[in-house]
């Protein structure tokens, strides 16, 4: 299990929004976690990569715990993710935006960058190779040098998954990746989750579409009112009896 | 352009040697753009308005005045001090300060100020109080005096240059992008890996050093220090060179810097309506071309490739 969530509580003020919810990821899945509106799911995602501290409960990375440490720390670790409103930087080039992903690949001290010592500029160049080559994977070279904040949605939400994969990380979590996409985006986008698992990474999603959340998730976890309502494969999940009633109030 | 902006600092005293005057305001534009290479790494690049560059600029200058006149420590190693001295201050203040955003942030540096200037006001036995202190020694390295302008001017501007190269080499690095992007979104630089408190701090210790340094250059070239040259005006000055001029380059802070030390002589005749021709010049800056002079002038030079 890459990453392990034990009896995780957080409340604000009087609302559990995560309420003593255990759970798991497995390693190279690609984990979808569903639920109704205010089921906690980002919370739940936010707990794990470091932007909100838990009330309670550990969160385990890799066997490592991780919980309450900062979300800067947590990408180091190796977990990289996505917003729901995409936190890009947009006066920022879209070669930029995937350089700051990169940060935890850079080893260069001030000193060394304010100098421009040999090893800085050996890094900078290293690290922007890499970066151009991310994006000819994920079919966005001719836009490396375009501001983020003038291209349409979809693609950025492309830079942002381009920004996470920078890092090298070993699980990404998703937030909602396909919400405000159009149907041919939403095609593109489990291409590209498609892509990133086949690379050996781990995947967490958090997603409304179920079409989607059925077609590319191998496990399926299900949070209601800020417990988890069940788990299992998409198929099992989907003829649970608890789950259907959630969703469709029956 | 860099190796043209090089060549006019280093001939411009042999053109204008002669004029005293022209001299003097060379002085003024490095020492100022020293300055503001720090504010912009601050709020050009990193978008935290501070207002404290006038109690840094202060402090170095104190301490360096202070060490020479009371122990009569070498200039150069006052020079140091100073240095080592507002690093440390704004190290040590970036944290609680930086926590603060915008408005909130520029208060409380404002603040920093105020208490700094007060303090010198107050403790007239060591600092001369508002009357400051006269008769401060003019640096001098290896037995060579920089007595006279034209050597003060290459003492300067190899500070400036100096300042502005570091500064573009930081905005190039991991760092400068990691304040960049924290500027736009700290939730997203954060969960991308940039250790937000310590990257603010650096630049906060960066942005502290330069105005030291460039205080301490002006005291011992001026050769007197008075606690009226480190008020909040000065702050706003810097600010302001940085409106008119272009707040995201440094190219930018040259043209400002420039433009605000040779205006008022251009406009000597009209020195009434002074403040306000600054102060429509700046509102119109701020709504009317935010990326100042420099973005003016980026924008009509077609790009290389």
């Amino acid at each position: 299990m890459i990453l392990q969530i034990e009896q995780l509580t957080r409340h604000y003020g009087g609302v559990r929004a995560v309420d003593g919810v255990s759970c798991s990821v497995e390693e190279g899945s690609v984990t979808a976690l569903i639920g109704p509106n205010g089921a906690g799911k980002t919370t739940l995602l936010n707990v794990a990569s470091g932007v909100t501290p838990p009330s309670s409960g550990r969160v385990l990375f890799g066997g490592t715990d991780i919980t309450g440490e900062r979300a800067d720390d947590i990408c180091r670790a190796g977990i990289a993710r996505t917003f729901q409103t995409p936190q890009l930087f947009p006066t920022m080039s879209v070669l930029e935006n995937v350089l700051v992903g990169a940060t935890p690949r850079g080893h260069i001290n001030l000193i060394e960058s304010a100098l421009h010592l040999p090893r800085a500029a050996r890094e900078e160049v290293q690290l922007r190779a890499e970066a151009i080559e991310l994006l000819h994977g994920l079919g966005l070279p001719q836009l490396a040098d375009a501001a983020v904040g003038t291209l349409p949605f979809g693609l950025q939400r492309r830079v942002e998954v381009a920004r996470a994969l920078a890092s090298h990380p070993k699980l990404v979590m998703m937030d909602e990746p396909a919400s405000g996409l159009s149907r041919a985006e939403t095609e593109e986008l489990r291409a590209l989750v498609a892509t990133i698992a086949g690379r050996g990474i781990t995947v967490l999603l958090v997603e409304h579409n179920m079409r989607l959340v059925m077609s590319i998730a191998s496990r399926v976890l299900v949070l209601d009112k800020g417990k988890l309502l069940a788990a299992g494969s998409p198929a099992e999940v989907q003829a649970n009896r608890e789950v259907q009633r959630a969703y469709l109030g029956s | 352009m860099r190796t043209a902006l090089a060549i006019l600092v280093l001939v411009f005293p042999l053109v204008f040697g002669g004029y005293a005057s022209a001299l003097h305001l060379a002085i003024l534009v490095g020492i100022y753009y020293t300055v503001c290479v720090g504010l912009t790494l601050i709020f050009g690049i990193g978008g935290q308005l501070s207002l404290a560059p006038a109690a840094f600029y202060g402090l170095g200058a104190y301490t360096s005045a202070l060490l020479a006149v009371k122990l009569g420590v070498p200039v150069f190693i006052g020079f140091v001090a100073a240095a080592v001295l507002c690093g440390v201050t704004g190290w040590l203040l970036a944290r609680p300060l930086l926590r603060l955003r915008a408005v909130y942030l520029a208060i409380a540096t404002l603040a920093f100020g105020e208490i700094l200037i007060t303090l010198i006001r107050a403790n007239t036995a060591i600092t001369g109080g508002s009357t400051g202190i006269v008769e401060l020694p003019a640096p001098s390295l290896a037995g060579f005096s920089f007595s006279t302008p034209g050597r003060y001017y290459y003492l300067v501007w190899t500070l400036a240059l100096l300042s502005a190269w570091i500064g573009a080499n930081i905005v190039k690095s991991r760092l400068g992008l990691g304040l960049r992007a924290l500027a736009e979104s700290e939730i997203g630089a954060a969960s991308c890996g940039v250790h937000v408190a310590r990257y603010k701090a650096w630049m906060f210790t960066i942005g502290a050093v330069l105005p030291g340094l460039a205080g301490a250059l002006f005291v011992h070239y001026l050769g007197f220090i008075s606690p009226d040259s480190f008020t909040v005006q000065f702050s706003i000055l810097i600010v302001m060179i940085l409106a008119v001029g272009g707040r995201d380059s440094f190219l930018g802070a040259l043209i400002g810097a420039v433009l605000v030390t040779v205006l008022p002589i251009a406009l000597a005749s009209y020195e009434r309506y002074s403040p306000l021709i600054f102060g429509v010049l700046f509102l119109a800056s701020v709504m009317f071309v935010p990326k100042g002079l420099a973005g003016l002038l980026m924008a009509a030079v077609p790009k290389k490739k």
